[in-house]
């Protein structure tokens, strides 16, 4: 904890020029992480993964030193689509390029801080805290009203390989005006060198009757915590993939209130996990209006040693009349020794209502793997062929077809590395 | 063609097949009737190389022993079976497969793969066969299927993949009138003079339209009787059991 303390401090120093609201910010922030301390067994959600790990290991904040010349292969955008560039915490405008009707700001040149977006968060989430307090990378995305952006923007943040354990406190805040539509590609990459952590905070406020397709992956091979909060007014559809290619630990809040009638949100997930990779995700949807749809659609494929864990919640208020929600969460045991925690759960306080949710773990099908092999398949392609299948079961709710190709391409890979291993 | 030598199978040391003596010769298409539990579909999977059964006696194909071959070993030497209870794949699209599956043969056989756009030429004449609308070829396999639906797909595997052996285990049931023709036309499409099946059924119906060469009766895992159409004519009418009178 100490440590955390003074990195603020040596940052508070750094960065003197800050306006006096933000140091305030950080400070009370981070008052309020040494109050509750990392998660620990006896936190209710949280207490199937080990967090210590983030206080043994000594992570600095990254400098500016840390950005060495920028090697273009880094960056690997889609082809056609605008990007915003962050190394090592570090926003690279000179690389970055967004469409008309969409203004891109940091944190610091505006701070005008958002009620929501700080950090007057309720819940006592020390990631949060700990990022509100420590963030080095805050950039603001507004789509402006009536503006559909035709390209995706693809915001990549590249860690590249540094010589000791740094970590970035990214916020990005995502604020689409009424009747706008995006489709927004946030996407961490890294060397696989020193160890590093990434603590991102993504807040999205879609306004009304807004759009916003929300690719969210993660290949980045440090530890990563992230927040994302989804704020969802009157008629607003979000949709969103998250595709999530594991490491060592991983904690992943996924928080959607939905704030007007009429809002849809279609949540997909799939997390690929390997040796002894860790994933940790809860999802929180909270349905404080009436007719309002949420399914949510998470699968994991767990080889090795590795361990998941999906907690997912679905609040209907009292109000919330004709919500229609449903909730999935599917795993596949690629050994014996992976493990799968799933708890999906229901809060129903409205009585016209509909929903849903299920959850099943279980190892390939060998009738499946049977009848593949009876049409003259091997057994290894068998497996692939089923696997894909799981799996493509949720990419092809990817709306953006290079965006699918890509994610295929991943799981094939993913797919040879663990067959090799 | 294939050859079943004194096999006796069990799984968990039940008894299932009792001395199952068949010879099928290329050309031929042997129907087995036999009632419920009997070990038809055990008999068939034995054959396609289903593993968990402790197995007794040869299967012959060729000349050539089946049994320390895998499913797919067996599949691209020219067998294919059409399930009873075809399986469900989800995710994995119908037309996907059936390429990765002719694709696996074609290999096999050192002959060049075909590619997306000539399968579906391809698979577009085969689904008219068994007169299924193309957009069952975009679908997961099987997902969704309706039971008729699904002994179709697997008729159109059977005319995809051309085996030389083909086993249809209850291919006929849960089938309206109008999807037995079919499905028989298929079955008579396919057949020719290099090519056995075996058949089997519960209904004389699918035979009217098959018209096989032999038929056997299959009590309690043996072949009890064995005649032409006449024995499917009887069994049909007086059921099993005069069987075990004459027995
Ligand atoms: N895995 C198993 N474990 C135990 N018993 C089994 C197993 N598989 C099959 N059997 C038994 O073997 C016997 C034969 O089954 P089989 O499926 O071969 O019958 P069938 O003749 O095809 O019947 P049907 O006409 O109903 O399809 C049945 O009594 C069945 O319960
Ligand atoms: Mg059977």
């Amino acid at each position: 904890m100490n440590h955390f303390k003074s990195e603020l401090d040596s940052m508070q120093k750094n960065w003197s020029e800050e306006p006096r609201e933000l140091s305030e910010l950080r400070q009370k922030a981070f008052n309020r992480f040494s109050e509750c301390g990392f998660p620990t067994k006896k936190w209710e959600d949280w207490q199937f993964t080990d967090f210590s790990p983030f206080d043994k290991t000594k992570f600095r904040i990254s400098s500016a030193d840390d950005v060495k010349d920028i090697d273009k292969s880094y960056t690997q955008s889609f082809a056609d689509s605008f990007s915003i560039i962050i190394l090592n915490g570090h926003y690279q405008p000179q690389l970055s390029r967004v469409p008309d009707g969409v203004k891109i700001q940091t944190l610091l040149d505006i701070f005008i801080i958002n009620e929501k977006a700080d950090l007057s968060y309720t819940e006592e989430n020390p990631f949060i805290a700990l990022n509100t307090s420590l963030m080095n990378c805050g950039l603001v995305v507004d789509v402006a009203d009536d503006i559909q952006i035709d390209k995706p923007i693809h915001y990549q943040f590249i860690s590249t390989a540094v010589e000791d354990n740094i970590m970035n406190h990214p916020r990005l805040l995502i604020r689409l005006g009424e009747n706008s539509s995006t489709e927004f590609i946030e996407h961490y990459t890294g060397e696989n060198t020193s160890l590093y952590w990434n603590n991102c905070v993504t807040v999205c406020e879609l306004r009304k009757n807004s759009e916003l397709h929300h690719t969210r992956i993660q290949e980045d091979t440090g530890y990563h915590t992230s927040n994302l909060e989804y704020h969802l007014q009157n008629d607003a559809r979000l949709n969103t993939l998250f595709f999530n290619s594991g490491t060592e630990l991983y904690r992943g809040d996924v928080n959607i209130s939905i704030n007007g009638q009429n809002a849809a949100a279609e949540l997909n997930g799939l997390s690929l996990l390997k040796n002894n990779q860790h994933m940790d995700m809860r999802v929180i949807v909270d349905h404080a209006y009436p007719h309002c749809t949420s399914n949510q659609f998470f699968k994991y494929i767990l080889d090795d040693k590795s361990t998941g864990v999906f907690n997912g919640r679905v609040i209907v208020q009292k109000d919330s009349q004709k919500t229609n929600s449903s909730q999935s969460n599917k795993n596949l045991l690629m050994s014996k020794n992976a493990s799968m925690h799933s708890n999906p759960q229901l809060e129903i306080y409205a009585d016209d209502v509909s929903c849903s949710h299920g959850s099943t773990t279980g190892e390939l099908n060998e009738d499946i793997i049977y009848y593949l092999r009876s049409r003259g398949i091997d057994n290894e392609s068998a497996q692939k062929l089923m696997v894909e299948g799981f799996a493509g079961e949720l990419l092809v709710n990817s709306k953006n077809e290079k965006i699918s190709a890509y994610l295929r391409n991943k799981l094939t890979s993913w797919l040879k590395s663990i067959k090799n291993g | 063609m294939l050859v079943i030598k004194n096999l006796h199978v069990s799984i968990n040391n039940k008894k299932i097949l009792k001395g199952i003596n068949l010879t099928i010769n290329a050309g031929e298409l042997h129907a087995i009737m036999g009632r419920n539990g009997s070990g038809k579909s055990t008999l068939a999977h034995v054959i396609a190389g289903k593993d968990g059964y402790e197995i007794e006696g040869d299967v012959l194909f060729n000349g050539e022993s089946l049994l320390d071959k895998s499913p797919e070993e067996r599949a691209l030497a020219g067998i294919f079976m059409s399930f009873q209870y075809p399986v469900v794949i989800p995710g994995v699209n119908n037309t996907y497969f059936l390429k990765a599956a002719l694709n696996a043969k074609l290999k096999a056989n050192g002959q060049s793969e075909l590619d997306a756009m000539d399968f579906l030429a391809l698979i577009k004449e085969k689904i008219k066969l068994v007169e299924m609308d193309e957009s069952y070829l975009n679908r997961a396999v099987n997902d969704g299927f309706s039971g008729g639906e699904k002994k179709r797909n697997e008729i159109l595997q059977l005319l995809t993949l051309e085996p030389t052996f083909a086993i249809l285990d209850e291919t006929d049931s849960g089938l309206d009138i109008d999807a037995l023709k079919i499905i028989a036309n298929g079955v008579n499409q396919y057949r020719n003079s290099e090519r056995g099946i075996l058949a089997i059924t519960h209904y004389q119906r699918l035979l009217d339209h098959m018209k096989p060469d032999i038929v056997h009766a299959m009590i309690d895992g043996k072949i009890v009787k064995t005649g032409d159409m006449s024995l499917a004519k009887e069994l049909e009418e007086k059921g099993y059991s005069f069987l075990l009178y004459t027995n």
